[in-house]
């Protein structure tokens, strides 16, 4: 079963290659632009320290850190998760998706793989990098610090799984809207900067409430050494998110109507 | 004349088809209402925390940042568009065949598409999220002098048009564009002060932006709207910065002009 799984991904990485190898230039464009796109946030912050100031409490390559691990972990999750969002907004549009629920397979494998986008490695690549240029300027994290941080990146991931699950459930019922991403992002923003810029009550809705803390802030201060209380409510919560959207994705599979075309 | 009275009642057919078309996807248009004050809600934040102990940052007080923000968020919903995306895609399947046939410059029809999407996009985009920064977050986004802030953000919009078609029709070369399109996109957003205001750059940079389009499309009609508007030491009165928008505009029309005469002996109509 799993030999079955592991065939599927390999088919679905080879096909995602074959497609973009068709139009090359265009391919190894996107894929830089990918990467530099996600550098527009550290550029901000850059910019922000250079005018001479900074975000309470932190230094800039602390601040770094977290933007650095916020491009790290969209570049697993992104490649990896996302692409199903396009995959059932074409097939619901299309009112294709029946085809996908006739395949002796769950469907939301099935989705995920097809929806697999190689292009998005590039902020992967980028992640590793920055977080490598970041780590190399700080102190060295302790034991502890790597530990908690190998606990906390792939519960950031799982967050945004989640999010790709309610963006691609959504989907189903909201048909040919677009604009899930965008408001995605308008999402995330909360999560590429330090806790210490948000209230008191807000900085714990984003790690009891909507674990966005969870994304890149947590791994960070892992990193750093800075253990919280926010940090062991931020498990459960992130848990918890997910099997939401796991419940969500489920709900609205079953509303779908196949009305497209 | 009767030309000038013809193409406006082109533009007004085409603007209200377009309209017709997009209310049906009217509640895509609301998603707005909630991501533009998500994201100015983080920069309330950022901006508050690091304005702490600081009077001014980047030339603007924290009172003036803020407006700068919500001014470009609601002027952005006027002046947003998709004719880069649109002319690629006809381009690639070869409906574009379709537009070359028809007794209209296809650049025009655009315009007309554009007019009527951003109409629709001033009723379901615009007005309400004004309201929620007037009322939610007490920003009161009343431009400084009307006449040249509705003048500012009107040439905006043809800059903005005019800079996505030129990169839809550099589809006649490269026939799938995202890459290339992703590129323009993300530096005509940085370099119009989307991301940041223009004056954090540094003051090399910012010599180098005064001359570059892209500041016309936000930057410039943003502080219009606030009433003053200085770059890279260069302080102008507002007719005179509006006055180089025009010519701006005027400039990337020869472009795009340049680039369709060009572009369009390539075109073989593959994939009608």
């Amino acid at each position: 079963m799993k030999n079955w799984t592991l065939m599927l991904f390999i088919r679905s990485i080879r096909t995602s290659f074959a497609e973009r190898a068709a139009y090359r230039g265009d391919f190894f464009l996107s894929f830089a632009v990918s990467f530099l796109l996600e550098l527009v946030t550290p550029l901000v912050t850059l910019l922000v320290y250079r005018s001479g100031t900074s975000f309470p409490g932190w230094t800039m390559e602390e601040a770094m850190l977290i933007q650095a691990i916020f491009l790290l972990s969209r570049g697993i999750a992104f490649p990896l998760f996302f692409g199903m969002v396009w995959v059932v907004f074409d097939q619901a549009v299309q009112g294709s998706f029946e085809i996908t629920l006739l395949k002796p397979r769950s469907p939301l494998l099935l989705t995920m793989l097809r929806g697999i986008d190689i292009e998005g490695l590039s902020r992967l690549l980028g992640g590793l990098l920055l977080v490598a240029l970041t780590i190399g300027n700080l102190p060295k994290p302790s034991a502890a610090g790597w530990l908690a941080f190998v606990f906390f990146m792939p519960l950031s991931v799982l967050v945004l799984f989640s999010f790709a699950l309610f963006m691609a459930g959504s989907l189903f019922v909201w048909i040919g809207n677009s604009r899930v991403f965008e408001l995605l992002e308008a999402v995330l923003v909360f999560s590429r900067y330090p806790g210490s810029i948000y209230s008191k009550p807000l900085e714990w809705a984003l790690a009891a409430g909507l674990p966005l803390s969870a994304i890149a802030l947590f791994p960070a201060e892992a990193l750093l050494g800075r253990f919280s209380a926010q940090m062991f409510f931020a498990v459960p919560s992130s848990l918890a998110f997910f099997a939401l959207g796991l419940f969500f994705w489920k709900s609205m599979i079953r509303r779908y109507a196949g009305g497209g075309g | 004349m009767p030309s000038i009275v013809s193409g406006f009642k082109t533009l007004r057919a085409v603007a209200f088809v377009t309209w017709k078309e997009w209310a049906a996807y009217r509640s895509h248009m609301l998603l707005s209402l909630a991501i533009g004050p998500a994201y100015f809600l983080a920069q309330v934040f950022i901006w508050k925390s690091v304005f702490a102990g600081k009077e001014t940052l980047g030339g603007l007080t924290l009172e003036g940042m803020l407006l700068y923000y919500g001014a470009s968020s609601v002027i952005y919903y006027l002046t947003m568009d998709f004719a880069d995306w649109n002319l690629q895609m006809l381009v690639r399947t070869g409906r574009f065949l379709t537009y070359i046939l028809r007794p209209m410059s296809h650049r025009f029809f655009a315009f007309s598409q554009k007019a009527g999407h951003r109409m629709l996009g001033f009723v379901f985009e615009f007005i309400p999220v004004w309201l929620i920064f007037f009322f939610v977050f007490r920003i009161p986004l009343v431009p400084a002098r009307p006449f040249w802030a509705a003048l500012s953000i009107a040439l905006a919009f043809v800059i903005m048009f005019l800079i996505n078609y030129s990169a839809g029709l550099l589809a006649f070369w490269l026939t799938r564009t995202d890459g290339i399109r992703a590129l323009i996109r993300l530096l005509r957003d940085l370099l119009a002060g989307v991301f940041i205001p223009l004056s954090f750059f540094p003051e090399a940079a910012q010599k180098i932006l005064f001359f570059l389009p892209f500041q016309f499309t936000s930057y410039v009609p943003v502080r219009v709207f606030l009433g003053s508007y200085d770059l890279a030491g260069i302080r102008l009165e507002i007719h005179e910065i509006v006055g180089l928008q025009a010519i701006m505009a005027l400039a990337m029309f020869g472009v795009t002009e340049a680039l369709w005469r060009l572009g369009i002996k390539r075109f073989t109509g593959a994939g009608a």
